[in-house]
């Protein structure tokens, strides 16, 4: 099968990572979002039809996090026409939540001993006393799509938002870890927990209203850490139990609204995979200390997990060409067979041979 | 284990944060010694916790509760503790390193090696070298100096802590154990920097903690 032309470049997309090169546009058969689409497909029994015709990968997706959602900010994560230097990161969520820009993580973070909204564990069983919800229909959601519109709608490729702050998270940014961690299992705070669970998911719901009215976007980028270097925070159950229906909510919800849920979650979680499924989340993008293998073997038609050969990238240290393929060849001779289970992560699709040789593998695998 | 202590030994390994502190003054007020009920009872019961969470039994909100719990009892049995002439077994601060903010980890082993009858004094989170240094000029009667980070950006500060608690062993004499634990850090990274000890995770921190103790009674 001869895909040269396929990979004939036509173009590139524009970057909206300061001075990283754009993604180039190949002359491929669908675009990378009707082919996101194709494997994303669910039949009527909620299964992953799994038709793409290359495996999706993060040059194939194009990140949108607009400024005038202040989690962007605070967390430090602005991708859109108007961009932000990092001593401008950090600062007030939607909530007010403080943060803390710390150049050394890339990210933000909650400086341990600042005044919580929950200060004490007991307000969050009146918890709607303390926190004031985010008006966000008052955002300039026109003014920033006049920017922005140009660039995402109509994309070729999917463009995907992130919700920085998920369910456990925003928790914890409340309450602080220790607070938020037992008031999980606390038969006393649970129905606390659970409505503030219900009304960030409507929050959530609205925000992918107006990604999906002004933006076109059609993948969201849901971050929630779930667990940590060893293993998942929480008993199984406790996912279960309280994360797990509302997650649901808001992937169901997403479904409906022709959106794609993918889940971030830090941690080492492969045990609590089949929540995700449960959830319906649709792409679960962990960490490295996760047994991928293992993973993708057991969820084929359950659930794409996004991982990638370690190639370097444009913020990190860079190989050689030579030994880029060295590395790509290795992780398909493990991975290769699993490609339609996987979407590869090509850190902001930063990494050309990388896209070239994983379209070509499987082009020609799902070609069979 | 009588039927008073095993009841707290079990209320608090199930984090029965309100039933604690009666189940204590009802087993003092029927006559059972403060140092067994902190020790049995209580202490055994983090030991359990422990155990149970190296064995994925318990995970953190659950280890959480317990050393909650034990902290309400505890507080009850503080002036018969006093009265009987208990002490804490060691004494140990902890901190993670300048340039981290980093601090559940920190946190988790902080309650669980208080949770195994040590006095913790928590310096925070970004703590500079020189405060630990500091610290331990100010109190003669801290045997551990125990050192969190969770960044591979902040492993240096990790090491130059321990540089200069190592140079401040080397120039008094005194006797000084310095653990060392986070998710970038392993046992050859504390081996290399100097560390007297290494572990991965909360629960086998206080075993490392009392096994530093034991170490430095026997002079090593």
């Amino acid at each position: 099968m001869d895909i040269s032309k396929e990979l004939e470049k036509l173009g590139s997309f524009p970057s909206l990572m300061g001075t990283m090169p754009g993604t180039p546009i190949y002359n491929t058969p669908v675009t990378p979002l009707e082919n996101i689409k194709l494997a994303l497909k669910r039949d009527s029994g909620g299964a992953l039809q799994g038709q793409q015709i290359w495996t999706p990968q993060g040059g194939d997706v194009i990140t949108f996090c607009p400024i005038i959602v202040p989690d962007n900010i605070a967390r430090g994560f602005v991708i859109e026409k108007n961009t932000l230097t990092a001593e401008n990161y950090g600062g007030p969520d939607m909530f007010n939540v403080q943060w803390e820009w710390v150049p050394a993580v890339g990210g933000s973070m909650v400086r341990p001993g600042t005044k919580q909204l929950l200060e004490d564990p007991d307000d969050l069983l009146e918890w709607e006393k303390h926190i004031t919800f985010p008006d966000i229909d008052t955002w300039d959601w026109e003014g920033n799509s006049a920017v922005n519109k140009p660039i995402f709608m109509g994309e070729k490729r999917a463009a995907m938002a992130w919700i920085m702050t998920g369910y456990f998270e925003r928790l914890i940014s409340f309450m602080e870890f220790q607070n938020a961690a037992v008031a999980l299992i606390d038969e006393e705070c649970q129905d606390a927990v659970h409505r503030l669970f219900e009304k960030l998911t409507d929050l959530y719901i609205k925000l992918l209203q107006y990604y999906k009215k002004y933006y076109g976007a059609s993948m969201v980028y849901f971050h929630d850490d779930w667990g940590s270097q060893q293993k998942p925070f929480l008993k199984y159950d406790t996912y279960d139990e309280m994360l797990v229906p509302h997650l649901k909510r808001l992937c169901d919800t997403a479904h409906a609204m022709d959106y794609y849920v993918v889940l971030h979650s830090c941690g080492k979680i492969e045990n609590i995979v089949p929540l995700m499924v449960k959830a319906n989340v649709d792409v679960w993008s962990g960490q490295d200390m996760n047994d991928r293998l293992k993973v993708v073997k057991e969820n084929k038609g359950k659930i794409y997990v996004e991982f990638g050969p370690s190639v370097g990238s444009f913020f990190g240290p860079q190989l050689t060409p030579e030994e880029q393929e060295t590395k790509i060849d290795e992780w398909l001779a493990t991975y290769g067979d699993y490609l339609d289970t996987i979407f590869v992560n090509t850190s902001f699709g930063g990494n050309e041979l990388l896209y070239r040789k994983i379209y070509e593998y499987s082009r020609k695998k799902f070609a069979k | 284990m009588s039927e008073k202590l095993q009841a707290i030994k079990t209320a608090v390994e199930n984090g029965k944060v309100k039933v604690v502190a009666g189940l204590v003054e009802e087993a003092l007020a029927a006559g059972e010694g403060a140092k067994e009920i902190l020790n049995e009872a209580m202490i055994g019961a983090m030991s359990v916790v422990g155990e149970k969470f190296k064995n994925n039994e318990i995970f953190v909100p659950e280890m959480l509760i317990a050393a909650r719990a034990m902290k309400k009892g505890v507080e009850v049995l503080a002036p018969a503790l006093k009265d009987a002439g208990s002490e804490p077994i060691g004494k140990l601060i902890i901190g993670t390193v300048a340039g981290d903010l980093h601090d559940i980890g920190k946190n988790l082993v902080a309650m669980m090696i208080e949770g195994a009858g040590f006095e913790v004094l928590d310096l925070g989170v970004d703590v500079p070298t020189e405060k630990f240094v500091d610290t331990l000029k100010e109190d003669p009667s801290i045997q551990i100096v125990a050192l969190s980070a969770l960044l591979t950006t902040t492993m240096p500060a990790m090491k130059d802590a321990t540089d200069a608690l190592n140079a401040y062993r080397k120039e008094t004499g005194r006797k000084l154990k310095i653990l060392v634990g986070g998710a970038p850090i392993t046992q050859a990274y504390a081996d290399e920097i100097g560390a007297d000890g290494y572990s991965e995770d909360a629960a086998s921190a206080a075993e490392l903690a009392k096994k530093a103790l034991a170490d430095l009674k026997a002079g090593k």
